[in-house]
């Protein structure tokens, strides 16, 4: 399959993420056969729960646009976004507002995944083609990994009522 | 002699509505079920001690078996049409006898599919048959609208009143957003959108991330620090002014009416986090305990309802509640969704609509 290489990418992108004690998430944008952003989460590191990897990847494209001299209304839609874990209900309604090409993930997030969980085509009115599934279980054993230590910056769960 | 002219009473016109789930907000569907009618009360508990060991209904906890002479025997779906009771009774190994006592008088009923959450469902459903209720009194509040104390509605008007003002004045009616900090009523960041420099750039966005400045942090300090100035605190402050941009400041000492908001965020705390097995232990609230962690404990104030994107990104930022004045066309908290009653997520806090009956809304 043509994205496996790509996958490959973006894990290298998810195990730096853990190895600095992120959320192992890691995502690729590929714009004409080519990586033009590659990121990981940086939730911890900048105190902003909004830093996911694919919002890293968003800025980059948005500043390869300005040294390029394109508009990013034309290049969002030539994106396949390659993420190794399912985008989240923000991230995914991001990227249909952004209209990009497709997007391909590892594993399901059946947390907050933002086609597990909720129908965000169904609420932004705009379909993007999405598949999961590619090298799902090693994406899967990555978070596994991170999640058998402990997020040092996780809030305090407070007991149910 | 002409009635004296009722002099225009100056009133706070404006009511605070918490945007519920349907579970709560519509009456709770019914569902058909099999019963039977048993007129000898003895047989009643003998064949309700059969029922309860082989044919349990988990699903129908929520209601008494038995109303008058009546039982619940299963849910249709269950069984299928009225022929087929007999075979699903037999499967089940109730006594012969019993089952031949049942099946005498069996007939198709309505009764509530879900617990009602609230008193006005609860005076619907337990007509149609008997029921358990636990009432929530902080969930009728919020249902009746009665949770607030009047000084809390003063300060939501007050911000939201800022709000649309400075919206008006000087962001060309632009959306705006505010975070406060509800334990000193402080505002700690404040924020317009900025989508000429990034399309995701929507004003809650930006608000999450002038939050994380005032927890030394931050992620497009370098990308709108060109666009924005900041306010600068004093370094022994026990407050940080970082999540303030210079403007709103400024238009807050101009006008009477704004000059007196408390403004300010608590500071990162230097205190180790308690080991997890303590703090598991633990209740309560956890941004007095532990110090500022993203949004946690703290409430947003949005001039326009958030989209889906935004609604999520508040959800990872743990905010309390998130107030809103303007409905959005593509609004997820309450016109085209509610994502904070979606069950799945791991984070949920409550939303309000400030509504301004007296403002110009176009």
């Amino acid at each position: 399959m043509i994205f496996d290489k790509f996958m490959q990418e973006a894990f290298v992108e998810a195990r730096r993420a853990l190895s600095v004690g992120e959320v192992p998430v890691g995502c690729v944008f590929v714009y004409e056969g080519n990586v033009i952003a590659r990121g990981a989460n940086e939730v911890n590191a900048t105190k902003n729960a909004t830093r996911h990897a694919e919002f890293i990847c968003i800025d980059q494209v948005l500043e390869f646009c300005t040294v390029g001299g394109l508009k990013s209304e034309d290049v969002f839609p030539k994106i396949s976004v390659v993420v190794t874990v399912e985008p989240c209900i923000m991230c995914s309604a991001a990227l249909h507002d952004l209209k990009v090409k497709e997007i391909i993930y590892g594993c399901a997030n059946d947390r907050f995944g933002g086609k597990t969980v909720v129908d965000v085509p169904q609420v932004v009115d705009y379909t993007v083609k999405v598949e999961g599934g590619l090298c799902a279980d090693e994406a899967m054993d990555l978070l596994k990994e991170f999640y058998k230590g402990e997020n040092p910056s996780a809030p305090v769960a407070k007991s149910k009522r | 002699m002409e009635p004296p002219q009722k002099k225009p009473k100056i009133q706070n016109m404006s009511t605070i509505q918490a945007i519920l789930s349907h579970e709560y907000t519509e009456p709770n569907k019914l569902m058909e079920v099999y019963v039977t009618a048993v007129d000898d009360k003895k047989q009643i508990s003998k064949i309700m001690q059969q029922l309860a060991t082989l044919l349990p209904v988990p699903q129908l906890q929520h209601l008494k078996r038995v109303k008058d002479n009546k039982i619940i025997l299963c849910s249709k779906e269950d069984v299928g049409s009225l022929e087929k009771l007999k075979p699903f009774l037999e499967a089940k190994a109730l006594d012969t006898a019993i089952i031949e006592e049942i099946l005498q008088k069996t007939e198709i009923v309505e009764v509530p599919a879900t617990p009602p959450k609230l008193r006005w469902q609860y005076d619907i459903v337990h007509r149609i048959w008997p029921c358990k209720f636990h009432p929530d009194k902080y969930m009728e509040q919020r249902y009746e609208g009665t949770n607030f104390t009047d000084k809390e509605k003063e300060f939501h008007w007050n911000i939201a009143t800022l709000m649309m003002d400075i919206s008006r004045k000087i962001l060309d009616n632009q959306g705006i957003g505010v975070c406060v900090d509800p334990r000193f009523n402080s505002l700690v960041a404040m924020s317009s959108s900025f989508t000429t420099k990034s399309p995701v750039m929507h004003c809650p966005m930006i608000l999450v991330d002038y939050v994380a400045r005032t927890q030394d942090s931050g992620a497009w300090n370098e990308k709108l620090n060109s666009a924005e100035d900041f306010m600068e605190s004093e370094k022994d402050s026990e407050h940080t002014l970082a999540g303030i941009p210079k403007r709103f400041k400024q238009f807050m000492d101009e006008h009477e009416d704004h000059k007196n908001i408390k403004l300010g965020a608590e500071r990162l705390r230097n205190t180790e986090k308690l080991k997890s097995e303590d703090v598991q232990m633990l209740d309560g609230d956890n941004l007095a305990k532990y110090g500022p962690y993203l949004c946690t404990g703290y409430d947003v104030y949005l001039l326009q309802e958030p989209c889906l994107m935004c609604s999520m990104a508040l959800v990872h930022s743990r905010a309390k509640r998130v107030f809103f004045i303007k409905f959005s066309d593509n609004g997820s908290l309450a016109t085209r969704f509610q994502l904070h009653s979606v069950p799945e997520l791991n984070h949920h806090y409550e939303v309000y609509h400030i509504k301004c009956d007296n403002i110009d809304m176009s």
